[in-house]
């Protein structure tokens, strides 16, 4: 069952897989463009940003827009090379069924 | 099992969620829309007033309708361009991004080859080919770069396509009726134009508001 250890536990929540897929065709995404395009709530995509973030898949830069805080996430090259691995497992594990 | 066949489509529709160009201005197009249709006015009461002198081939006129219809593709662009600039940064979308270029891209290459033909027709003088011919290339254009953007631009697109298709049918009847005759001519290329200010003007007022309600105040609100 080889082809299973590669399938990471990181994204095993739908929400995370979302994020990177997200992140993973764009330069940059804020905070609220990510809430919206995935339909989530504050707190429920905070805390998989930070879980993302933590593991090194995502990096967030802070910045100031007028007087507002605006917070942009964009994937790493671990992210990256992890996400793909990811896909590339589930699309195994697909094609031997 | 089905679950990671679930999830692979879920990433699937997430990308291209996630690839669309967001930042088309619904003012802009309404902006776009009222210049074409300044502009074809223009022509139409300058073509109208020659009826009488005209040419077959228009080529007295194509200097003046070439000029005309330059400065309102230049004018029209640059509305758009300027004011889905400013939306763009607004939403903190990069217009040098990855998403913009793709959808420059496949909007631009359709609409290139029609500007080519649409300029063929009107250097032979055939200004109503190079009127209906723009017509439908810009639908097309729009069809193929929605994918990127706004599903109404998909619908724009199709509209124009259909404007095109319908002017050129509605020439067809002329024709049949009539067979390929000066007066024929004279009255399809003033047809031409109306069917233009169709498309270019009468379909980006009524989608630029529809854009601009949907998607636009509310950012600008914000």
């Amino acid at each position: 069952m080889s082809i299973i250890e590669n399938l990471n536990k990181i994204f095993d929540s739908r929400i995370r897989l979302g994020i990177m897929a997200a992140l993973s065709v764009t330069d940059a995404e804020d905070f609220n463009r990510l809430k919206e395009l995935l339909g989530l709530t504050d707190g429920n995509l905070a805390s998989h940003l930070r879980t993302l973030e933590e593991a090194g898949y995502i990096a967030s830069i802070k910045k100031f827009v007028g007087r507002k805080p605006n917070t942009r996430y964009s994937i790493t090259g671990i992210g990256s090379a992890a996400f793909k691995e990811h896909i590339g497992a589930l699309e195994k594990l697909l094609g031997s069924q | 099992m089905t679950d990671y066949c679930k999830d692979l489509e879920y990433i699937k529709e997430t990308m291209e969620k996630a690839t669309k160009f967001r930042s088309v201005n619904g003012l802009g197009v309404f902006g776009a829309g009222l210049v074409a249709s300044l502009g074809s006015a223009f022509l139409w009461r300058l073509m109208r007033k020659e009826f009488g002198f005209a040419h077959e081939t228009w080529q007295p006129l194509v200097q003046t309708i070439f000029l005309t219809l330059a400065a309102i593709l230049v004018l029209a662009v640059l509305i758009i361009a300027v004011s889905s600039w400013r939306t763009a940064k607004a939403n903190g979308e990069n217009v040098f991004g990855k998403t913009a270029g793709h959808t420059l891209y496949n909007f631009l290459l359709p609409l290139a080859v029609g500007a080519v033909v649409a300029l063929f027709f009107l250097y032979c003088g055939r200004v109503r080919f190079a009127f209906l011919f723009s017509l439908i290339f810009y639908g097309l254009a729009l069809v193929n770069a929605s994918k990127f953007t706004f599903n109404e631009l998909h619908w724009l697109g199709l509209c124009e396509i259909a404007t095109g298709l319908a002017g050129m049918l509605s020439m067809g009847r002329r024709i049949f009726r009539w067979a390929d005759s000066y007066v024929h001519v004279v009255a399809a290329t003033l047809d031409s134009v109306l069917w233009w200010a169709t498309g270019f003007g009468l379909l980006h007022i009524v989608f630029g508001l529809w854009i601009y309600f949907k998607y636009n105040r509310k950012t600008a609100a914000k």
